[in-house]
Order: structure tokens, then C-alpha cells, then sequence
């Protein structure tokens, strides 16, 4: 298949707004951990979300470790240069951060926190899903948070949360669509 | 056509917020329906760095096809102008990045044009 026939097969897919909505989507997935297994959650959130036989299909879903920066640089250093290249782009960003059971205080992913709660336009894109164990600053209560009490619980809330984005995402495509439709 | 803007910025402000959301979402739909810039981006992906005269030469397209398109990709993150913000020459921005690597998840063709290297380039601060 050459690039001409390929570009249309793309763009015609693209007339789907299934498909364009999965694929403005950005999750971008975040948490500290001390303990593996809240850093597996994570993982394996990531991987079920991007599955393109699961439900969700948001090939753009990424954590952390997936960007890499030139300078070494602190958790929150990069959390915050990630998001400014996001920002940059067409695409709708949605950012899952974990304050796990094995989350303390003097981890970074309270900095990160901080970062979010500084900028409204971050703070309206991110979602903050805590376990009822993790210690986490005072300004983490700025969020609307989710509790939960196990790791299983955490992925189920957070597919609730990309589900209602996809529909939120559709909606206004569907909008537009009916737009053109009528001429306007 | 200007009331109806504004009534759907009205319906959709509570949930899109106020930064440009909508029109994003709008400027995405237009650049990933149009084979044009589907081309062009694709073409930009594929040689890593083209300079604009480059680019109507393999894209095949008029002059105006090609600066439209490159403008809407340019807005959106797309691409960028490489070396300099002056520069005639193009390379994928990270958002192009990002969008690179889900097209080639979904297109085995895309993934065969592009490579399985990553296209995500390190950031810097």
C-alpha cells in the first residue's frame, strides 16, 4: 500500500467518531510507589487501555517511564515538561495520578501535586485517585479525589473516568457533525 | 453561524473548560479527515526532517495544499520548524510524535513506513 492509498484508508477511518476520539484522547498515567505492586497497577492500567482488542483502544496512553528526557531531571521537573508538551498539541489530555497504599509524604509525587494544583489548566485535566492508606500532602484535598481501598479498585474507577471522557469527547464530535450536517 | 458558535461553546464550556478545548477537538477532526495532511504529516514522519519545497515534490500537491495543511499540522503540534521557529524545514512536534506511534499501533502498512523504533524523541526542558 503506498502513501496515497494509506493517507485515504487513514483519513476515512478517521470520518468515525469512535475513531478520532480514541485517538485524542491522551492518558498520561502517574504515581509514586515505594511498594511493586502499586507500580504494577499502573502498568498493567496502561496496557489494558491501550489494548486495541479491549474495550478502550486509547493507543495514546503512556506513563512516566515511557518519556525520557536529554538532562536528568526530578520526578516533578519532568511531570511538569511533559505536560507543557501536551498543552502544545491538539489532543485532549487527561492525567490519572495514584497516590497509592505505599505513597508517603517525603516522595515527590506530592510535588507533582503541588504542580497540579498551581495550574488550572492542568488541574481540570487531571483526576486523582487515592487509596485510603496513602499519606499524602494537605493540598492534595484541593482535588476531587477518589477513594479507594485496593488496587483493583483503582483501575475500575479509573476506567469509569476514561469512559465518561471518551463520551464526553464523542458528544461534542457528534455535535459538530450534526453541524455540518445542517449546513451551519 | 456566529449564534450557533456561541451556543455551542455555551453548551459545551462546563465540560471543555475554557482553554481552547473545542478547538482542539475541532482542529484534530479537520486534520485527521483530510488525506492531504494525513499525507503530508505522514510523509514528514517517514523522512524525519523536509523542507517545504521537499514536500510539495513527494506529496505531489499545489503549493496551497501543501501551506495549508502544514499550517493547520504546525498548529497542532503536529510538526514543527526545525532548526529554527524561521526555518522552511519540518519535523514532528511531540504531539506528531505521539500521533506517529498510535497510527503505527493501528496500521501494520504505517508501522512498515515508519519503523518500530520509537518516534518519541527525549524531551528537553
Amino acid at each position: 500500500m503506498d502513501i496515497n492509498e494509506l493517507s485515504g484508508r487513514v483519513s476515512s477511518d478517521f470520518s468515525s467518531i469512535d475513531v478520532q476520539a480514541r485517538n485524542l484522547l491522551k492518558i498520561f498515567i502517574c504515581g509514586r510507589h515505594k511498594d511493586l505492586v502499586d507500580k504494577q497497577c499502573i502498568e498493567e492500567l496502561c496496557i489494558e487501555l491501550k489494548d486495541l482488542n479491549g474495550e478502550f483502544k486509547v493507543s495514546g496512553t503512556f506513563i512516566m517511564e515511557h518519556i525520557k528526557t536529554v538532562e536528568k531531571m526530578e520526578h516533578h521537573q519532568k511531570f511538569e515538561l511533559i505536560w507543557k508538551q501536551i498543552q502544545m498539541g491538539d489532543n485532549f489530555p487527561l492525567c490519572i495520578m495514584y497516590g497509592g497504599k505505599s505513597a508517603t509524604i517525603s516522595q515527590g509525587f506530592n510535588a507533582e501535586l503541588q504542580t497540579v494544583c498551581k495550574d488550572q489548566s492542568k488541574k481540570q485535566h487531571t483526576v486523582l485517585i487515592r487509596h485510603n492508606e496513602a499519606q499524602l500532602v494537605p493540598y492534595a484535598n484541593e482535588f476531587i479525589s477518589f477513594s479507594v481501598n485496593s488496587n483493583d479498585e483503582f483501575k475500575k474507577v479509573a476506567k469509569n473516568i476514561v469512559r465518561s471522557k471518551l463520551a464526553e469527547i464523542k458528544s461534542f464530535l457528534t455535535y459538530k457533525s450534526l453541524q455540518l450536517q445542517s449546513g451551519n | 453561524m456566529k449564534t450557533q458558535k456561541n451556543f455551542s461553546n455555551h453548551v459545551y464550556n462546563s465540560s471543555m473548560e475554557n482553554d481552547n478545548m473545542f478547538l482542539k477537538i475541532e482542529n484534530f477532526s479537520n486534520i485527521t479527515t483530510n488525506p492531504n495532511t494525513v499525507k503530508i504529516f505522514l510523509i514528514i514522519a517517514k523522512n524525519k526532517v523536509m523542507h517545504f519545497d521537499q514536500i510539495i515534490d513527494e506529496a505531489n500537491l499545489s503549493y496551497k495544499d501543501v501551506i495549508d495543511s502544514t499550517d493547520k499540522l504546525e498548529k497542532g503540534n503536529f510538526i514543527i520548524r526545525n532548526p529554527s521557529p524561521t526555518s522552511q524545514k519540518f519535523k514532528l512536534g511531540f504531539n506528531g510524535q505521539l500521533f506517529a506511534e498510535q497510527l503505527k499501533m493501528n496500521y501494520p502498512e504505517i508501522q512498515n513506513l515508519l519503523g518500530k523504533e520509537s518516534l518519541i524523541e527525549p524531551l528537553k526542558s
